[in-house]
């Protein structure tokens, strides 16, 4: 053992300077072939992974509000036709309402002024025949008053201006 | 001072920091060490297994999401990659010399810590390690430059550009200089902290085997230190990795 007199902290040792490059590169060859290397592949695998699922998380995130864009819009336009339809159908019922309202109108015109007319040849008819009977009835009595002075033609004629001025 | 009993603290402290033949137990006799492997040797042969053991061993391999220990070590790699080696060197070169820088910090972070182990004491404390260190990082910026660049290229990156033709008379011999001296800087920087650290725990400690127990109080001076300790052995294999790659890169890039 050297006294401490000699001891120089910067004393050369060339064992110790080998050694340590001894060490070191073993160390080094070591830990490459057995860690280094696979840290650094799983890493780079981890980044990669983790790039590949933002990406496809990204990817699935915009395709799902493309997706429920679309949805909305089918649904918007689902109800837009609904309503169409709803309309539709609603202006077609009042539609045939007034058709029928408007048919039952015009028949019952036509019943009314076929039972007017009805009514009126009726009435005619019975002026008519009214008219002829008292007529008939006139000259009978009249004959019976008069006793078959007058020609029953002439009478006739008599009577028929006597009811004309009445 | 003159209750010290002729205890000597400078032998104690240096005794206690440099390189010898034998370990030193409590209790036990000294175990003598082959003469090739010194103390420091024997010492960094220890931490390289313990760092083999934990990388190869503790490292799970095929761990979809990284828990406990793999998290940590992890987290370590990733800085360095991204960090210290692309940052540098560039994304091509920095991802080939990633597992280098690597080693490069655990190694010297588990010698730095070792000193802070009691029974066992730290190799980069002794200059022969951190020059052999600093030499590799030396022999790789020089090699690498004209790996890359091509002998001429090498050179080039002594001439800096836009600087007048006399001046260069100047410069290139001091940028020259300058890369031996970035890798003297390396090797000084990393023993002086480490050398430095263990110097002022021992002196705390080394108060109170001189004064008895009135010193009793720097003992918690000492365990803050030995606190300051584990972050500098943190930063200094940070700052040597850190640095390695910067004047590698400095040399591969020369326009930089």
């Amino acid at each position: 053992m050297e006294t401490d007199s000699t001891f120089n902290i910067f004393s050369p040792e060339v064992q110790v300077v080998i050694l340590t490059w001894v060490t070191f590169f073993i160390v080094l060859a070591i830990l490459y072939k057995f860690t280094w290397k696979p840290i650094l592949t799983a890493l780079n695998a981890r980044e990669e992974y983790i790039r590949r699922s933002l990406e496809e998380a990204d990817a699935a995130r915009s395709e799902m509000a493309k997706v429920t864009e679309k949805c909305n819009q089918l649904v918007a336009q689902a109800d837009q036709k609904a309503k169409e339809i709803v309309a539709q159908a609603r202006k077609g019922a009042y539609e045939a309402a007034k058709t029928i309202e408007q048919k039952a109108r015009e028949e019952t015109q036509i019943l009314l002024e076929n039972a007017q007319r009805e009514i009126n040849a009726q009435t005619e008819k019975a002026q008519a025949i009214l008219r002829t009977e008292s007529v008939e009835i006139a000259v009978a009595l009249a004959s019976k008053i008069i006793e078959e002075n007058l020609d029953t033609e002439k009478n006739r004629k008599l009577v028929n201006e006597l009811i004309k001025k009445l | 001072m003159t209750a010290a009993k002729n205890f000597d603290l400078e032998h104690y402290i240096m005794h206690h920091v440099r390189n010898s033949n034998e370990w030193q137990l409590p209790f036990l006799a000294p175990i003598k060490l082959p003469p090739f492997i010194s103390l420091h040797g024997f010492m960094m042969i220890l931490g390289s297994l313990f760092l083999i053991y934990l990388f190869c061993f503790c490292y799970k391999r095929n761990q979809r999401f990284p828990r406990g220990i793999n998290n940590f070590l992890e987290i370590f790699v990733i800085f360095i990659r991204d960090e210290i080696s692309i940052a540098c060197l560039g994304k091509e070169d920095g991802l080939r010399m990633t597992p280098l820088f690597c080693t490069f910090f655990f190694f010297i972070l588990g010698l730095n810590l070792m000193g802070l182990i009691p029974l066992f004491s730290s190799p980069t404390a002794n200059v022969n390690v951190t020059g052999a260190l600093a030499f590799i990082t030396l022999s790789l910026m020089i090699l690498g430059a004209i790996y890359k660049n091509g002998f001429i290229g090498f050179l080039k990156a002594f001439v800096p550009e836009g600087v007048p033709f006399p001046i260069l008379f100047f410069l290139v011999p001091i940028e020259f200089i300058g890369m031996f001296i970035k890798a003297f800087a390396l090797m000084i920087r990393l023993f002086a902290n480490m050398f430095a650290g263990h110097i002022v725990i021992l002196c705390l400690l080394g108060l109170v085997a001189l004064l008895g127990a009135v010193a009793l109080p720097t003992v918690i001076l000492a365990v803050f230190m030995f606190l300051l300790e584990i972050f500098v052995a943190f930063l200094q294999a940070y700052i040597f990795t850190l640095l390695s790659a910067l004047f590698m890169g400095q040399m591969y890039h020369p326009q930089h």
